[in-house]
Parts: structure tokens; sequence; C-alpha cells
């Protein structure tokens, strides 16, 4: 498999009046070809600044600050905004949460797909980007497109709307796509419908796919491999198989433990992780997790444990991985 | 009569929509007439809920839900059908007692961010509703029953005179908690409380919502959408789809059994930890109805792979299928 994206040592800061927040603090990772990589965690974890700062669309007071971003063996960070224009909506595209702020209300779903299209094809001609866009439309499942071009997005449902961003999110078959919560504003019923579609589109096309989100159950069944993050930091990377059934940070296995089964209850009370997330401006020295883990010794609450190798391509960020997976009853101690 | 503490019996909520001033006039008979039309929220929902239940109502945005819950608290007067509390209509409760049911129905909200004053200090959100009701006769007695009910939420009660943008999600939800628990009621509306929080912090309220139930013997009615959560949580499930309950029964009876075509398309379409790598099943296409014109017959036809000729014509009734389990389909 071959690595599109590489992201090392990643650190997009915020200079605020208060101080510094550290919202992507010190992230690695790779997305390879054709594959789906869920990330993970609470909101604030930094999981949406991860994938905004790949496409560089980090607005004051936020910065990057250090790492690099290859992709295609290219690194993105010295580019220019110029070049960096030519690669946003065409080889990197993305998906928001909210359909309706991420569609313009003024102009018709047509003008805003055949732009996406115009903007990086600029030689192609009208007919060709007419036809292109019904195209995208179908392929989207919108019913009638030649139609539907000339509506405005308040004359669409939220499902619609949010099959009409994934059009032009593809307009220029991208080898990455970066969905941020794309189903959270969604229904069940049409949640499935979109994740399906994302699935079987970009399998289609060969595109790869950074799935943004806070739902375990959504990353469980779409992604091939899991990112948790934790507070501006990554935790655990892994197969999504290695990070549902053998989860070795403690905090992935406290999230994966409160979800609620749908099978039933297994013990009386659910698991919960207790304390709340540290706020970013005052983050504590050492591990970030370490108040709220169960298994914390004097070194997590002084330094920051490195990222370890606990399987094939399965990578956790604790100290005390090792003594959780043993016994959990010698953490109690 | 059973020993229900809230007993629905065909409630219909509908909102009248605005229209345009030119909009809806036509003739008839050769007189100028103005058609109305109605958001049917709520289109005949019954069921009953007994002492120490809790009984989740489940659905898409837009099933009814939430109204159903607000019409019970007496937020919205309904357009049709009864309302028992106690076995008393709560019209005429509502009438002559109103304080007396608003002590013993309470309800918490949603979003945590916009249910609680941003001007009210914690002390005085917990307190009101004591002052309101009469419940305290002295200034240190408030105070000590406050302190008392931050505790049992899980508050520290040095937090007293701090504001609701100083807490966390989670905090924040224990506040309304509090609040809604100040008056000692017995039956509680909780409207998703949990799906604004965090995933970590889910847990925490779940939790404490169950301690707080075996420590008063409260009765919850929980509406939400995520059905894992209701399978923890609820001994009965609703199932409601455009206005009506289409499956209704004991919550492992559903969730093993379910009958009802929508309900399986529920089930199917909700992504779990424990169906991992499954791809997702779409068993249905197409999406929910507009409540302003819902189609006749069963409202599930338009979409339901199982539809026949009759669907599209009468609408199915609740039918009995196993003890406690009803099921709204002309399949059964």
């Amino acid at each position: 498999m071959t690595a599109i994206l590489e992201v090392k040592n990643l650190k997009t800061y915020f200079f605020t009046k208060k101080g510094i927040v550290k919202a992507v603090d010190d992230v690695s990772f790779e997305v390879y070809e054709k594959e789906i990589l869920g990330i993970v965690g609470e909101s604030g974890a930094g999981k949406s600044i991860t994938g905004f700062s790949i496409l560089k669309a980090i607005d004051p007071p936020g910065k990057i600050v250090d790492g690099h971003i290859y992709f295609h063996g290219d690194d993105l960070i010295p580019k220019s905004e110029e070049e960096m224009r030519k690669i946003r909506g065409n080889k990197i595209s993305m998906v928001f949460q909210d359909p309706l702020t991420s569609l313009n209300p003024v102009f018709t779903i047509g003008y805003q797909i055949e732009e996406a299209i115009k903007v990086h094809n600029p030689h192609m001609s009208r007919d060709e980007i007419r036809e292109r866009s019904i195209k995208l439309l179908k392929s989207v499942g919108i019913p009638s497109p030649e139609k539907r071009l000339k509506d405005y997005p308040h004359q669409f449902s939220g499902g619609m709307r949010q099959r009409v961003v994934i059009a032009i999110a593809l307009a220029n078959n991208p080898d990455l796509v970066i969905a941020d919560e794309p189903t959270t504003a969604l229904d069940v019923t049409i949640q499935a419908q979109v994740l399906n579609l994302m699935k079987r589109l970009s399998q289609e096309k060969g595109s790869s796919i950074i799935l943004i989100t806070h739902d375990m159950g959504v990353v469980a069944q779409m992604a091939d491999r899991i990112a948790v993050m934790y507070a501006g930091k990554m935790v655990e990377i892994g197969p999504t198989e290695e990070i549902i059934f053998n989860p070795k940070h403690p905090y992935t296995i406290g999230l994966i433990r409160s979800i609620p089964k749908l099978s039933g209850r297994t013990d009386k009370r659910l698991y919960q992780i207790p304390g709340i997330m540290p706020s970013l401006l005052n983050l504590p020295p050492g591990c970030a997790f370490a108040p709220r883990c169960f298994c914390k010794t004097d070194i997590c609450e002084k330094e920051m444990p490195e990222f370890e190798k606990v399987g094939e391509n399965h990578y956790v960020r604790c100290f005390n991985f090792r003594r959780i997976a043993d016994d959990r009853q010698s953490c109690k101690s | 009569m059973t020993d229900s503490l809230v007993k629905v019996e065909n409630l219909k909520k509908y909102f009248p929509v605005k229209l345009g001033v030119f909009e809806g006039w036509h003739f008839e008979n050769g007189k100028l007439k103005r058609k109305r039309l109605y958001v049917k929220a709520i289109d005949g929902v019954s069921f009953e809920i007994e002492k120490g239940d809790t009984f989740a109502l489940v659905g898409e945005s837009g099933c009814g839900k939430t109204t159903t819950g607000r019409t019970i608290v007496g937020l919205y007067k309904q357009t049709d059908g009864k309302i028992y509390f106690r076995n008393k209509p709560i019209d005429e409760v509502l009438k002559k007692s109103p304080k007396d049911f608003k002590k013993n129905v309470q309800m918490i909200f949603q979003d945590p961010y916009s249910s609680l004053n941003p001007r009210m200090k914690v002390y005085n959100l917990i307190s009101e509703p004591l002052r309101v009701h009469k419940l305290v006769s002295s200034r240190a007695e408030e105070r000590e029953k406050v302190e008392e009910i931050m505790v049992n939420v899980g508050l520290e009660p040095e937090y007293k005179s701090r504001y609701p943008h100083q807490f966390s999600g989670g905090q924040r939800q224990r506040i309304a908690i509090a609040r809604a628990l100040a008056t000692e009621p017995e039956f509680i509306v909780a409207d998703e409380p949990i799906s604004a929080l965090d995933v970590s912090i889910r847990a925490q309220i779940l939790n404490l919502m169950e301690d707080l139930q075996e420590k008063y013997g409260l009765t919850y009615l929980f509406i939400a959408h995520d059905l894992s959560v209701v399978r923890h949580i609820s001994n009965k499930t609703a199932v409601m789809y455009l206005g009506r309950i289409v499956e209704m029964g004991n919550t492992d009876e559903i969730f093993t059994h379910p009958l009802h075509p929508y309900t399986k398309t529920l089930f199917d379409s909700i992504p779990s930890v424990e169906k991992v790598k499954q791809p997702l099943k779409v068993t249905i296409e197409g999406e929910v109805p507009s409540p302003i014109n819902p189609p006749p017959g069963c409202p599930f036809h338009p979409r339901c792979p199982h539809a026949m000729e009759r669907c599209k014509k009468e609408r199915p009734e609740p039918k009995e299928v196993s003890p406690g389990h009803f099921v709204s389909c002309f399949l059964y």
C-alpha cells in the first residue's frame, strides 16, 4: 500500500488573548490509497482542525506552527496560497457537517457545481461542464438532475443537500476527500444512504477518505483504520477491528465501553469515564488523559508518552498499556 | 382502571401553517373561502406509562416525539384526544390546580446551552422552583435544600454562585436535571437529554438518571433518536413515524423481535460498534414525507418494501401480536 498523504508532527496552534490553544499538537499519520481513515474524538479534540490543516485552511489567530504535510510526496506547508487553491477542491476536497451553511443560498446548485468544475478546468466548454454536472448529480442519486440544476439549496431536503455537497466534492475526481462529520446533521435512515453513497463513489473513483466523526459506530462500519484523538493529540491508531475489539489506550477502552450496546445491557451500570476533557488552554503536563485515567502512574503526569507499536499497523501512546492489557486489576493498586 | 401514571388517548396536535395574504383562497358554491393547512405533528397517539417505567419514544426528526412530550407536560394544548395523569384528565387538573400538576411533572430539555437562563446563578436556577412552589419556609432551609440537590446530581455545592457559562455541557445538563428534581416530581419528560453532549459524558448523565430514578422512584418519558441508548435505559419502547406510533412494547421484545418494516429499517441503518466492517444496510430509499400532507393510509407505505394496495387506502390500527407488543401494520 502506498501512502498518498503523510502528515508529520503537525502542530496547529491558536494564539488567543487568553493564551495559546494547542488545537493540534504533534499529530502524525498516513492515508493510504483507496482507504477510509476514521478520525474520532470529542468536540475540541482537534479532529476538525486536523482536517482543515491538511488544506491549510486555517484562519488567524490560528497558525500551522510546525510539521509537514506530504501529499503524493510533495510538502504542502511551503506552498503559496495560489498553489493551494489549485489543490483545494481538485486533488483534495472537503465535505462539511452542515450542508445548509456550506452551500450558498443565493446561487442555484447547478451554478455551484459548475463553478467547482470550471475553476479547475478553465478550457472546458459550457456544454461539457453542464453534462458533467448532470452526470454527477445522477451519480449521487438525485432524481431528474436536469431540472434540479436550476433549484436553490432551500428547495432540497437535508439528505439531498448533503448529496449535492458530495457531488461538488467529487466533481474533479479528487484523490482525497476530507469529510468532517458529513452525516451528523442527518437522520439515521438518511445517514445510512449518504454513507453508503460516499463509500461506493470513493471505491469507484479510487479516492481515499478521511472520515471525521464522534460516532464510533460510523467509523466501525465505514473505516479501514481508526485514529483516536484526545485534547489535540492522537492517542491511538490502528486497523478498525483492532481498535474496536482490542483497544489499548485507556481513553479508547473507556470510549468503547461507555457506548450502550444495541444487543442489550451487559453490566448493570454503563461504564463511565470520570471527569471532562481539560481545557486546551491549560493542559496538564504529561499525558492529557492522566487526570481521568484509571491506570495512571507518576510518570504520566510528567511526560508525554511516545507512540509504541503494539501490533500490525497498530500504535498507541500510553506508558501503561502493557499493564492494562495484562491485568486491569493491577491498575487499581 | 389500571394503575397507569400517565395515559394518552388518541392524542392529536396540529399546528396551523401560516399562509401568505393571497394564498389558500378558493371559491366554494359561489362563496370565497380560505383553505387552512395544518402540520399534523401528532396524529392519533395512544399509550400508557406505568409508575416506575422508563418509556422511550424513538423516531427520526419530525416524527412528533418532542411534540408528544411537550403536550404531555402542558406546554402545548392538544388539538384532540385525552391525556390522563393519575387517572385525571390534565385539562381539568391544569384548570383546578396547575401548580400541583407542574410540581409533579417536570421536563429536561435537549440543549443545556439554551435551556438555562445565562443571567441566573446556579443557586437561583435551582432554588427558583422551590420558591415558586413554596417548598421551603426559610432562607436557611432553601440553602440546605439546594446544596442537597446539587450533591445528588453530582455538582459541587461550592459552585452555586457560578453562572451557567462557567460549566461544561455535561455539568449544565446536571444543573437542568437538578432544576427538574427540585420539586420532587413523580414524572419527568426527558427530551433527548444526552444528544447535545460529548460521547464520554453521555454515560455519566445516563447513569445519573438511572441512579435518581432508583432513589426517588421516578417515572421517565425518554425521548431519543439513538436506539442503543433507548435499549439501555428504557423498559418500554414506542417507535414513532410521521405523528403515529407504528410499534410499541417491552424494549427487549421490540429489539429482539422487531415487526414493523420501519422498526426493522431503523435497526438496520443505525451504525454500531457491534457491526464492525459490515456495510451499512439501506433497506429503504427516499425520505420522510411532509407532515402537512401525510400520505393517506399507512404513513410509511411510500417507502415500505412490503406495501400493498390496502396500505394506500386504510390506516392500520395497532394490533396486539403478543402480550403488550402492538404493531400497526397489515402484515400482522
